[in-house]
């Protein structure tokens, strides 16, 4: 079965694997062309179904996109801390009790939340495909 | 009284208290007008005129009072991206085309206490990924001034509705300029709020660290009754800090005189079209006339900005677009599927136009093991410096302006088969999303050929009332 571990791998993708580390002064003639077996492998991390046709397209034009984005190279970071959100605040916390959603007090019921998908729904449970083939 | 449709808030608010027209009236207008035109400009893909029409009556009946909200009785748009309970919300896109949600975003909650009439939901690109709302699963939104061009995205339905008089005003969302860009490019004004100004709650998500909620309208005044009604801390929404909202009228009729205006040079220079900057400069001429102080600045960082967001907001997107899965909501795929993991396949692959497609492998990428120091990381450390780009300016000037749009509305199809260049058409509301702060986008001429020229005018965080005093007298 697939691991679900989405991002977390280390498969080298062909010629892409050796690759590019910015900061190291080793620069590639391009964060390279972003190949169709990239595109495929990237589409299957994602979960995204895509035709062999669907990827020689994304291929090229990710590719243009990627080559574009060497322009970050001429920044130097090396002091630099990472900014992951702008809000400035740090851990807010709120009370741990049960409260409305709605700001009315009119309760969102669970038959609305389970309507909402078009797979059948037995005992509060949404039924989906198998996950592991029977043997 | 004829066309209601084409009046501002405060007018329609004057005239209901004035007893000169009711709500039922303007909604009519608003709807006469939709009929007239929606077929060619397509800004809203889904229409509520029956429960409009019973709440307008609703609310005449029981009148307008002193402490009633200005918004009151009066017709908007949302943008399909807004969760409204029991209407549908699809974000535009194949896989969510039938969802409806059980409950109303946040901002949908206050709009409805505050008495909106809402007229229906418009146009967007797919999960608010585009530039031109060209990547809809409902069509294209044209632009009311000339219907071969586009209005803008992703917000452009709501864009067009507002311009072309079909509602009074209409919320939007803004990510990296997807308010600013299609007010910019209709000829209507469109605010970006400080990041966390408004609650993101029952809002679908996009990129998190740089979505927001704004409005457009027909005047920065009734900019600023919006922001009133909508703005504040959700305890649905951890990213709204406890920061008090001001009555933003207050800030209006004070004039520029006093105030120290910076012009960034780098969204003067290469890449924006001569008449853009023309007509931007003749605007703030105007302004310097008034008694501001212009001032010159630098934003080095500025170039940088589109690789920073099209690296930054694909891995959040693609994070964000992970729960589409078809299960506990949106469409069941069509497609034979052979156990749930290839179900995934199917779903996503049927459910996502390509736009969303690029986006999600981006970010797939970017952030996969052996790349996410040389993108993820790189750009979350340059987004930090565009940050101090704009410290270091606000040290030296109260707002900034600069066109909105490098050039006006361009031809639909144009871009459509060359993504980069359709990332280009940020290039100049991008910085401001990545430090979080608000713009206001203004009308401010026209080009040659009569299309739309705005201005945007940037402030620091929770200074909202200075892009609307500034705005105000553009």
């Amino acid at each position: 079965m697939n691991c679900v571990h989405r991002r977390d791998y280390t498969v080298g993708w062909g010629d892409h694997a050796t690759g590019f580390r910015f900061g190291l002064g080793v620069k590639s003639d391009s964060m390279a062309k972003i190949s169709k077996e990239t595109v495929q492998h990237v589409a299957k991390l994602a979960r995204l179904g895509i035709s062999a046709k669907e990827a020689e397209k994304f291929s090229s034009q990710l590719s243009d996109v990627f080559d574009y984005m060497d322009i970050l190279e001429e920044v130097d970071t090396s002091k630099v801390k990472e900014t992951s959100q702008v809000t400035g605040l740090e851990n807010v916390k709120e009370e741990d009790g049960i409260v409305p959603w709605t700001a009315s007090g009119d309760p969102v019921e669970k038959d609305d939340l389970l309507g909402a998908s078009e797979l059948p729904v037995e005992s509060n449970q949404i039924l989906v495909k198998a996950a592991v083939k029977k043997s | 009284m004829a066309n209601l449709n084409e009046l501002t808030i405060k007018e329609i608010a004057d005239g209901f208290r004035a007893k000169k027209f009711s709500s039922e009236d303007v909604a009519r207008d608003c709807f006469k007008r939709i009929r007239e035109r929606n077929d060619d400009v397509n800004a809203f893909v889904h229409l509520t005129e029956e429960s409009a029409l019973d709440r307008a009556r609703e609310i005449d009946k029981e009148g307008f009072s002193a402490k009633d909200s200005l918004l009151k009785g009066i017709p908007v748009g949302l943008k399909d991206i807004f969760n409204t309970r029991g209407v549908t919300t699809t974000c535009c896109s194949p896989g969510l085309k039938d969802y409806v949600p059980p409950y109303d975003a946040t901002v949908v909650e206050r709009l409805r206490a505050a008495g909106m009439v809402m007229l229906g939901k418009t146009n967007m690109d797919e999960f608010a990924c585009g530039a031109s709302t060209e990547h809809s699963c409902f069509g294209v939104t044209k632009n009311p001034v000339d219907l071969s061009k586009v209005a803008g995205g992703s917000s452009g339905g709501s864009a067009a509705a507002v311009a072309d008089d079909m509602c009074i005003y209409a919320l939007g969302t803004d990510t990296g300029g997807s308010i600013r860009q299609p007010a910019s490019l209709c000829g209507t004004y469109g605010l970006k709020v400080t990041y966390g100004r408004v609650s993101r709650s029952g809002v679908t998500a996009m990129a998190s660290s740089w979505d927001t909620v704004g409005s457009f309208g027909k005047s920065v005044e009734d900019l600023a009754v919006i922001l009133g009604e909508i703005a504040g801390r959700d305890r649905r929404d951890m990213t709204t800090p406890d920061e008090k909202v001001p009555d933003y009228t207050a800030s209006l009729g004070k004039g520029v005189k006093g105030l120290k205006i910076g012009l960034p040079k780098e969204y003067f220079g290469e890449g924006i079209e001569k008449e853009t900057k023309d007509v931007v400069m003749e605007a703030v001429k105007k302004l310097e006339a008034q008694g501001a102080e212009i001032v010159k600045i630098s934003l080095p960082m500025t170039k940088y900005a589109i690789a920073v967001y099209y690296i930054s907001m694909p891995a959040e997107v693609s994070a964000n677009m992970e729960r589409y899965d078809g299960i506990r909501f949106g469409k069941k795929a069509s497609g034979e599927a052979e156990g749930l993991v290839d179900q995934y396949f199917v779903t996503r692959g049927e459910g996502f136009g390509d736009e969303m497609k690029r986006r999600i492998m981006i970010g797939t990428y970017v952030l996969s093991a052996g790349y996410m120091d040389a993108y993820y990381k790189k750009a979350m450390k340059v987004r930090t410096k565009i940050i101090e780009d704009f410290a270091a300016a606000f040290k030296k000037v109260d707002v900034l302006i600069g066109p909105v749009s490098p050039y006006p509305a361009f031809g639909i199809g144009e871009k459509l088969n060359d993504p980069l260049a359709m990332y280009m058409a940020d290039a100049l509301t991008i910085p401001a999303s990545a430090a979080g702060l608000p713009s206001l986008a203004c009308p401010c001429g026209v080009d040659g050929s009569g299309l739309p020229i705005g201005l945007q005018v940037i402030a620091p965080q929770f200074q909202e009332g200075l892009c609307l005093r500034v705005g105000e007298m553009v």
